[in-house]
């Protein structure tokens, strides 16, 4: 039990870290700028697994180019071929494999429908010709390599949102590699994707947990690997 | 130090009067849906034998010390975690400026208004992360969510 002086001391902490400006700021961030950043560092991540497979990753403006400045990453879901704005993706070698990392783009599904996917490799000749056609991208044949779905929770994880992503990749073909990727372990969505077939679940992955990076890491390399 | 119902009760009712005035509404929210979803726990062997019809998995509502780790824990992925995992993006694509803005054909720039990763990165993070992991430690709670 807590002696009134060290539950004062706690409840002075609590004031004390709630009145820094810094911690203020972070609070008052928006859910959907939490959800964006999450997407840009697992964007990251794969990039990352692509050097280390020895191949090149470059960020590209779909107007200026490589290496824009700054890098504009999508705030919404929206269309692969939009020039809108400088929308950035990296553009990829592996071997002999060219391909294309994009966050939060749409793909026309097997059924026709739209979906979105908030982290993806798409093959770069499929990527060109949905920009010259302004077409959406087809999540079937070789075009769809990588289907990533993130969630930045800041609450208990439901299962929800994997009962979704299951929906979703069932709509996709070809797809070499999907995962569910979330900053925080949870129990109940691991026993749901632990049933065959279903998406591989990264759960707690997280910049202060070095192993998860490098499993997640490692996992992506390889199935580019495995594909280049 | 080990905390009662009670202590943790008295420390939720800080921190949700504060989170309030700070305008913390989606922290709140999450609080709530967090509370909403309980805690899910299989019934013990003998219950689950005599209950062979039934599912053995049932939902019961968070104790305030539980409630307490949730919201200690989901402070820390706001206040910790997420200006770390903006340091490593912006290291590993290699730029100090990254933007998020939307394509105004589809979604109004006053509904999801154009952020800078820098919001992300207040000066000061350093001294939040020191004063929350003591926090945790003092009211005996694991950046895992977990009552030590």
């Amino acid at each position: 039990m807590a002696t009134p002086q060290e539950l004062n001391q706690l409840v002075s902490s609590i004031n004390a870290l709630l009145n820094l400006p810094a911690a203020q700021q972070l609070l008052q961030l928006n859910s959907n700028t939490c959800e964006r950043a999450y997407e840009a560092y697992v964007l990251s991540l794969c990039a990352e697994a692509v050097r280390r497979a020895g191949g090149t990753a470059v960020l590209t403006g779909i107007n200026s180019g490589a290496n824009p400045s700054p890098v504009v990453f999508r705030g919404a879901p929206g269309s692969m071929a939009s020039k809108n704005q400088n929308f950035a993706f990296v553009d990829c070698t592996l071997k002999s494999k060219r391909f294309e990392i994009h966050v939060d783009v749409e793909y026309q599904g097997t059924s026709g429908a739209l979906h979105e996917i908030d982290v993806s490799i798409c093959s770069k000749q499929h990527a060109d010709a949905v920009r010259t056609t302004n077409g959406s991208p087809k999540a079937s044949g070789n075009n769809l390599l990588v289907a990533l779905e993130c969630k930045f929770y800041e609450n208990a994880l439901g299962i929800t949102l994997g009962r979704t992503f299951v929906g979703l990749v069932s709509d996709c073909s070809g797809v070499r590699f999907k995962a569910f990727v979330a900053n925080l372990p949870s129990d109940k969505l691991q026993k749901y994707f632990s049933k065959e077939a279903r998406p591989e679940p990264f759960l707690g992955l997280s910049p202060t947990i070095s192993d998860s990076e490098d499993r997640f890491i490692f996992n992506v390399q390889q199935s580019l690997l495995k594909w280049a | 130090m080990t905390l009662t119902e009670s202590d943790a009760r008295q420390l939720l009712e800080v921190l949700r009067g504060r989170l309030s005035e700070i305008g913390a509404r989606e922290i709140l929210d999450g609080i709530e849906e967090s509370r909403r979803l309980g805690v899910e726990e299989t019934l013990s062997g003998q219950d689950a034998k005599e209950l062979k019809q039934v599912g053995a998995m049932r939902r019961r509502p968070l104790s305030a010390v539980e409630e307490l780790s949730i919201v200690l824990s989901r402070l820390e992925e706001r206040l910790v975690v997420l200006p770390r995992l903006a340091s490593s993006t912006k290291e590993k694509l290699k730029t100090d400026t990254i933007e998020w803005r939307v394509d105004t054909e589809f979604v109004s720039e006053d509904r999801i208004p154009e952020v800078s990763i820098a919001r992300l990165l207040p000066e000061g993070n350093h001294a939040v992360g020191e004063l929350i992991a003591e926090i945790m430690k003092r009211a005996g709670i694991s950046s895992a969510g977990k009552t030590e």
